[in-house]
Order: structure tokens, then sequence, then C-alpha cells
């Protein structure tokens, strides 16, 4: 009961996004950099587990085909050439948004990682000419989005259970239901789909199976707060006191923009129980100093024997939360995930 | 041998600084795809998966147009942004990373 509760919250999570068309699109499309009143601004709320391609189709009807016909209709501009879905891109401070990234972690890792109250509504700009595929996988839409979510789908699979036979032997119908699901933010019919392929995980229940070998995790940290790499982090440790300030002066001089080019991802299966630790109590609920927490994950993920003074002066953001250290990321595993399957974790430097 | 990380380096250029590990790759033919002179290859950690897939069309001698579908041990497609490493820590077995290639859709 509780854990649906927790479910529904993290699925529920939206971000008040405010989008503006690039002016350089404006002018070619409009012969104006700014729209007519009242067309400038188109506000929406853009779920936490979706993507930025879902929103593609509303934004299109609800704000640029219109204020398009409308021009058109007035014999201004003339605007050329159609937009096309795969030219839609986002940007924010200068950073293309990758589509393919579910929206609550590009805004942990641009926005929520800075610390702060944050920004909302989250002021976007957006593009429809000029795609940057030097910097994003190129031509973005529903289906391509589809398809990239079932493959990280499949991948989780894979981490989880060693193989993706949960996943392939989805009926297409199911299959279809779980993007649609994500795709139209429908809790029933994803949950559904989700009780199928990662059922949660009870200790008391009698097929033991049903315990994943490992969690699907995947860190991001600025290359900046990571000191550009695990080895610069154990050294920040060994002379811990200033390690923390260092952490603020490095900080400050990345504000305002985070380069998303500068994010270190580094991803690895997380066991359930910490290595090392002796798993044979594990019948009943593994005694919690036994579960791997979120500290014990990033160290395995960066290779860092110690780190606890670097872990201190950080914070680790999931789905906006900013979760304590000590979490089991079983825990986690059950109740912040994203629609994919993985934890999607944002390590930023403590605001002071 | 190892030309593999420079020939299709351009694509990669991680985040993260560039760490010196190679990974051990096996690629393998699915279906009727070509078959490689040389089936495994060190690529560079720090590499993109993009940059494998490059250099992978590169050997084959495939063209941009030309439909090829990559997945890891025969059972799913990462997207191109992520990093090779990633993917051995993950999915290696052995300290080798098996590619699945194919001309046509092989593992959804």
């Amino acid at each position: 009961m509780e854990q649906q509760t927790t479910l529904r919250t993290a699925w529920g999570g939206v971000i008040p996004v405010e989008l503006r068309l690039a002016a350089a699109d404006a002018i070619e499309l409009l012969a104006s950099a700014v729209l007519p009143e009242p067309f400038q601004t188109f506000y929406m709320l853009v779920p936490r587990v979706s993507y930025l391609p879902f929103a593609i189709s509303r934004i299109r009807e609800q704000w640029l085909d219109p204020v398009l016909a409308l021009a058109g209709g007035g014999g201004g501009g003339g605007g050329g050439a159609p937009i096309k879905d795969s030219d839609v891109w986002f940007e924010y401070g200068g950073q293309a948004l990758r589509w393919h990234y579910p929206a609550g972690l590009l805004y942990d890792m641009l926005v929520g990682g800075r610390g702060g109250a944050g920004e909302l509504p989250w002021a976007l700009t957006v593009h429809v000419r000029r795609f940057p595929a030097d910097r994003l996988i190129p031509a973005p839409g529903v289906q391509a989005m589809r398809d990239m979510f079932m493959a990280m789908v499949k991948e989780a699979d894979f981490i989880r259970n060693g193989s993706t036979k949960r996943v392939m032997d989805l009926a297409k119908s199911d299959q279809m239901q779980l993007l649609d699901g994500v795709q139209t933010h429908s809790f029933e019919k994803y949950f559904a789909i989700h009780a199928i392929i990662a059922p949660p995980h009870d200790a008391r229940a009698k097929p033991k199976s049903a315990q994943p070998k490992a969690i699907p995790v995947r860190f991001y940290m600025p290359a900046a707060a990571a000191a550009d790499d695990a080895a610069a982090a154990a050294a920040a440790v060994k002379d811990a006191p200033d390690a923390g300030a260092r952490q603020q002066q490095q900080q400050q001089q990345q504000q305002p923009v985070v380069d998303m080019a500068r994010f270190h991802v580094s991803q690895l299966p997380v066991p359930l129980v910490r290595p090392g630790a002796s798993s044979s109590s594990s019948s009943s609920s593994s005694s919690s100093s036994e579960q791997t927490t979120v500290a014990d994950a990033f160290r395995l993920c960066y290779e860092i024997a110690d780190g606890s003074a670097f872990v201190a002066s950080c914070v680790c953001l999931c789905q906006g939360v900013s979760v304590p250290w000590e979490t089991p990321v079983a825990w986690l595993a059950e109740n912040l995930f994203y629609a994919d399957c993985f934890l999607h974790l944002v390590v930023a430097a403590a605001s002071g | 041998m190892s030309d593999a990380a420079s020939s299709a380096a351009t694509a990669a250029a991680a985040g993260s600084a560039a760490q010196p590990k190679k990974v051990v790759v096996r690629f393998r033919a699915t279906g009727n795809a070509p078959i490689l002179k040389k089936s495994v290859y060190k690529i560079s950690s720090a590499q993109r998966f993009q940059a494998l897939i490059l250099f992978l069309r590169k050997e084959l001698g495939y063209k941009a147009s030309e439909p090829l579908f990559v997945y890891v041990n025969s059972a799913f497609s990462p997207a191109p942004d992520e990093i090779v490493n990633n993917l051995a820590r993950c999915f290696g077995l052995d300290g080798q990373l098996t590619i699945n290639y194919a001309t046509t859709p092989a593992w959804g």
C-alpha cells in the first residue's frame, strides 16, 4: 500500500516547462524574431518519467501549427519548408537536450544538480531547424523514441536477469501497452506490464527467483564535480578537510551552465547485497548492514576504495529527490526507478 | 590492430578524460551479414558505442545508407552515446564484449 503511494507519486512527477521558439527559426518561419501575442510562450507539464519527443505532437498541434497557419493566412513570412518532427530539438542554457533521456533526468542534470530552489517553470527554447546532429542522436520522433525506450528496457532486463527473456516474452499487445503507458503517462497501463517484466521483490514470497541478480544503475556526474575522474576523487578524499570547500569553488566556477557533454556517465550492475557481506542470512529480509547502499553503488561504479569524504561533499538526486547515501539501492530500485527500469542518479556538489 | 581507436575516434570524445584502457570486442555476424576477416579487436574503453558502429561499418565497407543493426550479447541495441567501458563492465564476459551485427533487425 505504502509502495503504491510512492510509485504513484514518483510516476506522477511533472515539470512545468515554458517554451519559446528560437529567434532564428521564428525569423525563418514568420519573418519576425518574436511570435505574435499571445503565442510567444507555450506552457506545458512534462512528466519526469516521459521523454521530450512524446511532447512534440502537442507542441505542434496546440502552438506552432496554429501560429504558422495564422501567419500563412495573413500572407506574411511564408516560412519555407514545413516543420518535421525529426528536426525538433530543445535547448537549455546553450545545451542541446538529449531527447532519449527522461525529462526528469535532464532537469536533475542541468538544474537540480546546481542546488538552490531550482527553476520553475523550466524555460526551454524550441528549435525546428538546424538539428545539431553532431551533439544529439539524429532523427528524434515518436517511433524512434519508442524503439529507443524498448532497447533501454531490454538492457535493464539483461542487467536484472541475465537475459532479455522477460521483455522478449511479452506479447506484442503488452509491449504496445507498456509503450503507450509511457507515451500517454498512464499509470495503470504502464504498471500492468511493469509488474510482468520487473515484479516487485517480496522477501516473504516463496519463489525466490523474483529477486533480480543486480540493479541497473547509472550515475551522472559533471566532470568538474567528478574532478575529472575517480582517481582525482580519491585524491580529494585524502585531504578531506578542504574537499568540501574545493567542491564549492568548482561549483561556483561552473555556474550557471552545466555542459551536458562534460557529464561522466557510469553504469554498473549493482548487486543487492554488499559484495563481501555473507549472503547466508538472505532468506529473510537481509539485514540492513548487508544491503548495498547508494554510497556503496557509487564506490563500485567509480572504483573508489573509500571515498566517504567525497561522497559526503556531494548530493545524489534520484527523480528530483536528494536521497541519503545510506539508502538501500534495492529500495530505490523498487520505488524511484524511471520508466525504462533504470535508476538514473545525478551526483552533484552539495550546495553550501 | 588497435587503430580502431584512432580511426573511429572522431565521433567519440566522451565527457570524461580519456582512459587508456582497452576493451576486447568480438564481432559476430548474424543472418546473412558478411563476416569480418578478423573478429576480435581492442577498442578504447572511453569511446561511445557510435564509434564502435562506425568502425564496424568501415571494416565491412558499408556505406551510411546501408542498414546495419548492432546488438550486445544477442539481446539489445545500446544507445549510440553509451560508453563502451560501461557496456563492457555490464555485459562483458571473460573480459570480452560480444557485439552481434545483422543487415535486418534481429532481436527486436
